[in-house]
């Protein structure tokens, strides 16, 4: 009798255990619309790519520390010369409708991406060509070798051939058919999506069985619902004045961590006196990071670094010396010697030929960290004798003057402005988009910036063999950028996160992108 | 009539060019909805031939005279931030908005009627001032407040509706059950809308009632020994009404707009935030068409009040 009950206690145990592990019903409120949710149609970088990413695989996956592991791909292999890439597949993967997953949705997906562009997964994927031996072994070849082509294998979805091959135009094709951990079940337009778990799923069964996600448009009223009870997570961040309110409640669990969109202050390059690196050392110089990091952010950031790159980053050159440190007084000297003296007693200094030091500093409005960080900067250098005025004006707006038609060949209209990068130029270190001088290789290089020495080492960090030679090459290129300040890296606000514990604490923090992805619903 | 209807064409003409022309004036670029956030990623020889895909490289005069041929054809164009056909995108939003604009403008009537009616009926007593100050106080409270208080208060501390939506995404209700979720997601913001609306109404028929109550006839029917109540609402309420069916069928016309502020605060599916989140996105065809949908519903509503009027009164000729 007692071994019955003993049996007994240990099944209800057993029972109590994977009644826990599995949790029926996750609500993760999302602020906008991502259309079909198909690789061609969802719409944001974040939190779009992420919930796609539910519902589709890849060939690799990054681990929370933002390193690429296998994933539909067991091994990856890549020859010495960098080029090649030999994957053998996951077996008995199966795509939703069950039809098994093959090197041949591979390399359709890829082909298809070659042939009809899209914003994320085209370019990386230039002049590589995908041969399948058989089933399970894809093999790409490169034209040049590439250090960050694992990011690419980790970024890029694959579709069915068998359900795609019929789509007249992938760009509004609807199909919802994946690998993921997910299937989309619903979309009710502008209202909700709903996910439901993959039993069959080759990582395991996800540990939330439905995932609803209702689009919640307004800040006030997503954390608002999320105290209520009527949502339990959401993928917008919590701004750092709620963090306080937000901890005090035994029901609510704020997660924060390292993140990898950045906050700049950009100088146009091409106008005076920003084209002169020193006058740009002097404003560097007399910027308090930290204290911008202490009121603008609460503390809930990591001051910048001189070179872009973040230094929770694998990529961050730790050896750099920080911002230059300039007292008002030594600043102003500074000045004086380039030749910006206040003549007319104002002041306010002026160029050689009288015209005074007074630029416009552009911000979008809408975005009080970005507004009060630029009113910071025009107050730290107001003491010597230059004046920034602050003009707030909608995105697009500042965008189109900063970056016209998102084409830097096509120039640039500003003095200053507060900008930001999103997170995968930060992941892949895109630092030859960010600084080369040629404005068809240095897609993002807003600011006008040229240096040809530097040009040089960014072209061949493109084409390293491995890891190691490119993060040679990146420490030295972060040296030279940290010298030249062709814009300041200012800070790195935290990711913040809320979510009902009680409900799902399966989250797990990916370095630099958050909560919101496969990992934190897979096992891991 | 010919000569209005001549002059609705105009206007509609007018009205279409406008939609056509303001978008395009507004600084930013639609590429970023075009692609996604991601165009950031996208080098700039693929922005062309998206730009050109669109028919937007071509110049301004081209795309209008395009425009103007397939608005011809019933063709309102293609959604970039939706990625469908517009009129699609109009057609799924257009139900919740009347449901709501719909809803609040019958209230907001009706509220309005009965209490300005009262209120020039008691006129200069503790009633009519009273009701006085409070609507006047609806009509400065900002509804985006409001809302958020209502919300603060009933859903929040009370727990009586939701905060977000216009129904329950996690449930599949069906038959009445639906309907009970649908009108509990609609209560808070149709009571927004109607406080924050009603005013308009009732200042109206308040002071069109007091000069009617002054008429002759009134003083007739009085004194052949009508009750109050049928002199209030059976006599002189009919010809109060009249100025108070202009300010309704002006609100009708207004209806398909929606009401922006109130849909965002309560995340509600309606045009009133579609309409918003083109201009903000540059989603040209989308505006094009939501425009032209409340341009022709209130050339509509015009129209059918001026056929309305030779009914309703008639002095008025055409």
């Amino acid at each position: 009798m007692r071994k019955l009950s003993v049996l007994v206690l240990v099944l209800s145990g057993l029972l109590l255990c994977t009644a826990t592990a599995q949790t029926p019903l996750v609500r993760l409120a999302i602020p906008t619309t991502e259309r079909a949710l198909t690789p061609y149609t969802y719409n944001t970088g974040f939190p779009g790519w992420y919930l796609l990413m539910l519902i589709y695989d890849a060939l690799m996956i990054t681990d929370l520390d933002g390193v690429p592991r296998p994933w539909l791909a067991e091994t990856v292999q890549v020859s010495a010369d960098g080029t090649t890439w030999t994957l053998t597949l996951r077996q008995n993967v199966r795509w939703h409708d069950g039809q098994p997953f093959t090197a041949a949705d591979v390399k359709f997906s890829y082909e298809l991406y070659q042939k009809v562009t899209h914003p994320r997964f085209s370019g990386p994927l230039r002049g590589v060509t995908i041969e399948t031996p058989d089933a399970r072994t894809v093999v790409l070849k490169l034209s040049a070798p590439s250090p960050t082509f694992d990011l690419t294998l980790a970024d890029t979805p694959i579709v069915p051939k068998h359900i795609w091959e019929r789509a007249q135009d992938p760009k509004t094709f609807e199909n919802p058919i994946g690998t993921g951990p997910y299937r989309l079940t619903q979309i009710v337009p502008d209202q909700f999506y709903r996910l439901e778990a993959n039993a069959e799923y080759f990582a395991g069964k996800p540990r939330v069985d439905t995932l609803v996600l209702p689009i919640i448009r307004d800040a006030t009223a997503t954390f608002t619902a999320l105290q209520a009870g009527q949502i339990d997570a959401a993928t917008r961040t919590l701004t750092p004045e709620l963090v306080a309110q937000f901890q005090a409640r035994p029901d609510i669990k704020v997660i924060s961590g390292p993140g990898f969109v950045t906050t700049l202050l950009l100088f146009n390059n091409e106008r005076p006196p920003f084209n002169d690196p020193r006058v740009r050392r002097v404003i560097a110089g007399v910027i308090s990071y930290a204290e911008l990091v202490r009121t603008i952010l609460l503390g809930f950031g990591k001051v910048g670094s001189p070179a872009f790159i973040h230094p929770d980053s694998p990529w961050y050159n730790s050896n750099l010396s920080g911002f230059p440190r300039l007292t008002v007084d030594q600043a102003r000297q500074a000045l004086e010697a380039l030749g910006f003296k206040d003549s007319n007693g104002d002041g306010v200094r002026e160029f050689p030929d009288g015209k005074p030091l007074q630029f416009v500093l552009l911000t979008r409005s809408g975005d009080p960290v970005r507004i009060r960080t630029a009113e910071l900067i025009a107050q730290a250098v107001k003491p010597i004798g230059i004046v920034f005025d602050v003009r707030a004006l909608d995105s697009d707006t500042v965008a189109q003057l900063v970056w016209p038609d998102f084409d830097v060949c096509k120039g640039r209209n500003y003095d200053l402005a507060i900008w930001g990068w999103s997170a995968p130029v930060m992941t892949k270190a895109d630092v030859r988009g960010l600084f080369h001088s040629d404005c068809k290789l240095g897609t993002l290089n807003v600011v006008g910036y040229a240096n040809k020495a530097l040009d040089a080492l960014l072209d061949k960090q493109a084409q390293a063999v491995n890891r190691e030679e490119r993060k040679r090459l990146l420490d030295e290129i972060q040296k030279i950028v940290a010298e030249d300040l062709p814009f300041l890296t200012l800070f790195y606000p935290d990711l913040i996160f809320a979510v009902r514990p009680a409900v799902y604490d399966g989250w797990a923090f990916l370095k630099g992108e958050g909560i919101i992805h496969k990992l934190s619903f897979v096992k891991r | 009539m010919k000569t209005k209807l001549a002059s609705y064409a105009l206007v509609l003409l007018i009205a279409v060019t406008l939609n056509f022309l303001l978008p395009r004036l507004m600084p930013g670029t639609p590429l970023r909805f075009l692609v996604g956030e991601d165009v950031a990623l996208l080098p700039p020889e693929s922005v062309r031939e998206l730009l050109a895909q669109h028919g937007l490289d071509r110049p301004l005069w081209e795309q209008y005279l395009r425009y103007l041929r397939d608005l011809v054809r019933g063709d309102l164009g293609y959604s970039y931030r939706e990625n469908k056909p517009v009129l699609s995108v109009l057609v799924e939003r257009l139900p919740w908005t009347l449901l709501l604009t719909g809803t609040a403008l019958m209230f907001s009537t009706v509220l309005g009627v009965l209490v300005g009616a009262l209120a020039a009926w008691r006129h200069g007593s503790a009633f009519d001032v009273g009701a006085l100050s409070l609507f006047v106080l609806l009509d400065s409270m900002p509804s985006f407040w409001l809302g958020m208080i209502l919300i603060a208060l009933f859903a929040v501390k009370l727990g009586w509706f939701p905060i977000f939506g216009a129904q329950t995404p996690w449930a599949s209700f069906t038959g009445w059950q639906y309907v009970w979720d649908v009108l509990k997601h609609l209560a808070l913001p149709v009571i927004t809308l109607t406080m924050t609306t009603v005013s308009g109404t009732f200042l109206v028929m308040r002071s069109a009632m007091i000069g009617v109550l002054d008429e002759d006839y009134v003083r007739t029917a009085r004194s052949k020994g009508a009750s109050e109540l049928r002199v209030l609402y059976y006599h002189a309420l009919r010809n109060g009404l009249l100025p108070v069916a202009t300010v309704f069928m002006i609100n009708l016309g207004f209806v398909v707009s929606g009401a922006t502020v109130v849909e965002t605060v309560f995340s509600y599916p309606g045009l009133g935030r579609l309409l918003y989140e083109a201009v903000l996105q540059r989603d040209y065809p989308l505006m094009q068409g939501a425009f032209l949908l409340i341009t022709v519903s209130v050339l509509f509503t015009n129209c059918l009040a001026d056929l309305l009027y030779t009914r309703i009164d008639p002095r008025v000729r055409l």
